[in-house]
């Protein structure tokens, strides 16, 4: 075990084992799920000592919610709706922006500048506001009853992957037309290749590369996404208002499947009160996104840069010996994805 | 031919754009739903035909902000500018501000020993990852501390009515470009400090700090043309973020509120952001291609 499959591999494990335990958990000991007791009380002396929501130093390790659940285990029954649906996002996405990359490269340039124009769109409004604008609605029919959880959970994942699409899919796009100006695709045309063939042969093999690493970027990208939903009180499941003010408007969130976000956005307002009820949930975020993040960066030395993951090879292929640059007519420059653009002005 | 279509490609890009706004600014009664998920076409087409209706008499917009119970009613016209005004200023600011310390920080990252430099890289890596929210409820909380320790109020935390905050707001908005940045800066600094160019400067007897500044800085800039596009939209949401978190009555909490409420207003705020990000833009591809001439620039 090297050091670069050890960064690989600890993500992963801790991931797993988050979502095991969120698995498992609740099964093997669903009393530590319960609410907690209503009120806590000095032995000697018999007084009351605290209430709910308990700090985290009345309660280990993360304190309580407000209904006196252990913030720490609300979590951990959270992850898999929230870590599953981020990764059920991302495949989504992936899987449309590829479609949708495929098309655009072989579309005809003028539909492509319309799509480009028409796309670009989405670069100037937050998807957080987009995702508010499509979902409201139905956070509403929510709130009133007519919704179940699943059923808004699983329309949430379609959403917040179909808004992504389309840039996703133009970006997608524009590498695979770079990749098919490449000299070799022209010669494999000229010697009668088909679209099908050419896609077969030449993008798939480097783009499941580019997919993978792609799919690691989408995935932080969408916890990241899932935080911004949250504090605009769209999260994964939806939202019970349950009214608590007598005279005037104090509304109180509930959620049914208790995901990260949702913990997190059900507080928001709480936060010089009991901190601990925001700081938790974001530290779980921040530590899945770090773990992404990594396997991230480990992923793409791997598949994009050439670097082995246990030993280096012997052989390798001298790709990054671009001489000089300066245009060298009689150069290979290694792939046309091998990306950016390089300007030099001396 | 190729020429004219060149000059034509950036307004019909426009137009297409402003299109696209427009079609989005109706989205917001596209998904229903009783008893099963409906895609609302019908009630889409007759908002944006609304939509059209009121943007041609601007003055009957009325947009409601503020809590469900009692939302107060203001006329577009100077409520909306005199908020994007203070959102911009904070937007420029902020980006001017992570601009310049970035480039500091990462001509300064230049000159530390190597061990020093992938420490600070480590580090860099894991600011990245802390999402934003985490950022701005961390100087909140600091904030708070910080006064209960000293009594020294440093920043408002909260606005109250009029009154407007700017330093806070700023501060949090330029923390995740600078991390940004710096990270690119580097990135394309380590790319093109192997270039014969920089050796040949070294072997002129130029000092390290000279040619990093002068020569490497000038080409890392312009890729800085390329990060404009995801930092605005990263800032952007930052903005938005901040504001709700802050209890800021800016531009983006508006365009919030107006979303549900009032498709053409939502449309304007809209077009208010795209179009002067866009001139700056494109301004920015003009004067790229006249440096560049023989670059393909992209756009």
């Amino acid at each position: 075990m090297n050091f670069r499959s050890l960064r690989l591999w600890i993500p992963i494990c801790f991931l797993l084992i988050l979502l095991a335990g969120s698995f498992i958990l609740p099964y093997t000991h669903p009393q530590l799920f319960e609410e907690g007791p209503p009120y806590m009380k000095d032995e000697e002396t018999g007084r009351l000592t605290a209430s709910p929501p308990y700090t985290p130093s009345e309660m280990a390790p993360m304190g309580s919610d407000k209904l006196g659940r252990n913030v720490f285990f609300v979590l951990i029954e959270g992850a898999k709706y929230t870590l599953l649906s981020a990764i059920a996002i991302a495949l989504i996405r992936m899987s449309g922006g590829f479609l949708f990359g495929l098309v655009y490269a072989f579309l005809p340039s003028w539909i492509r500048q319309v799509f480009k124009g028409l796309g670009d769109t989405f670069n100037f409004i937050p998807l957080a506001i987009i995702g508010f604008v499509l979902l409201t609605p139905l956070q509403r029919a929510f709130e009133a009853g007519s919704l179940y959880s699943m059923k808004f959970l699983f329309i949430q994942i379609i959403v917040i992957s179909i808004i992504v699409i389309p840039s996703l899919g133009m970006y997608i796009g524009e590498e695979m037309r770079e990749f098919l100006k490449n000299d070799f695709i022209t010669v494999s045309r000229q010697i009668g290749a088909d679209r099908f063939f050419i896609i077969k042969r030449h993008l798939r093999p480097q783009f499941s590369r580019h997919a993978i690493v792609m799919f690691s970027e989408q995935l932080s990208q969408t916890l990241y996404l899932l935080i911004q939903l949250g504090i605009l009180h769209i999260c994964l499941g939806g939202l019970r208002i349950a009214e608590f003010g007598i005279m005037e408007h104090r509304p109180e969130y509930f959620s049914f499947i208790n995901d990260w976000a949702a913990t997190m956005s059900i507080n928001i307002y709480q936060i010089h009160l009991y901190p601990w009820l925001l700081l938790f949930p974001l530290t779980f975020f921040a530590a899945a996104i770090y773990c992404v993040n990594e396997i991230n960066s480990v992923v793409k030395e791997v598949f994009l840069e050439g670097k082995a993951l246990r030993k280096r090879k012997k052989k390798i292929v001298a790709q990054d010996s671009v001489p000089a640059g300066i245009d060298h007519p009689f150069t290979l420059t290694g792939h046309g994805s091998q990306k950016e653009n390089h300007h030099e002005t001396i | 031919m190729m020429r004219t279509s060149r000059y034509l490609a950036l307004p019909a890009q426009f137009l297409l754009t402003c299109a696209g706004l427009f079609l989005f600014s109706g989205a917001g009664v596209l998904l229903s739903y009783d008893s099963e998920l409906v895609i609302m076409m019908g009630k889409y087409i007759h908002t944006l035909r609304e939509i059209i209706l009121q943007l041609l008499n601007p003055s009957s917009i009325i947009i409601e902000v503020g809590g469900t119970p009692a939302p107060k009613k203001y006329p577009i016209y100077p409520l909306f500018f005199q908020l994007f005004s203070y959102s911009c200023l904070l937007l420029f600011l902020a980006f001017l501000a992570a601009a310049l310390i970035s480039t500091l920080l990462s001509y300064l990252f230049m000159f530390l020993p190597k061990k020093v430099y992938r420490l600070c890289l480590k580090l860099m890596d894991l600011l990245d990852s802390l999402p934003d929210v985490l950022i701005i409820v961390f100087i909140q909380l600091f904030i708070i501390w910080f006064f209960k320790q000293t009594h020294i109020l440093l920043f408002d935390i909260y606005t109250l009515g009029e009154e407007k905050v700017y330093l806070l707001p700023i501060i949090c908005l330029a923390i995740m470009p600078i991390a940004f940045l710096t990270k690119n800066f580097l990135f394309q600094l380590r790319e093109e400090e192997d270039k014969p160019y920089v050796e040949y400067s070294f072997s002129k007897g130029f000092s390290k700090a000279y040619t990093i500044w002068v020569h490497l800085f000038r080409n890392v800039w312009i890729h800085f043309y390329y990060h404009i596009k995801p930092i605005f939209l990263l800032m952007l949401s930052n903005l938005l973020i901040i504001e709700i978190l802050f209890n800021i009555n800016g531009f983006m909490n508006v365009l919030l509120d107006v979303s549900q409420r009032q498709p053409s207003a939502f449309f304007l705020g809209m077009l208010m952001i795209y179009i002067p990000f866009f001139i700056v833009f494109s301004l920015g591809s003009l004067l790229l291609k006249k440096w560049l001439p023989d670059e393909e620039v992209l756009s």
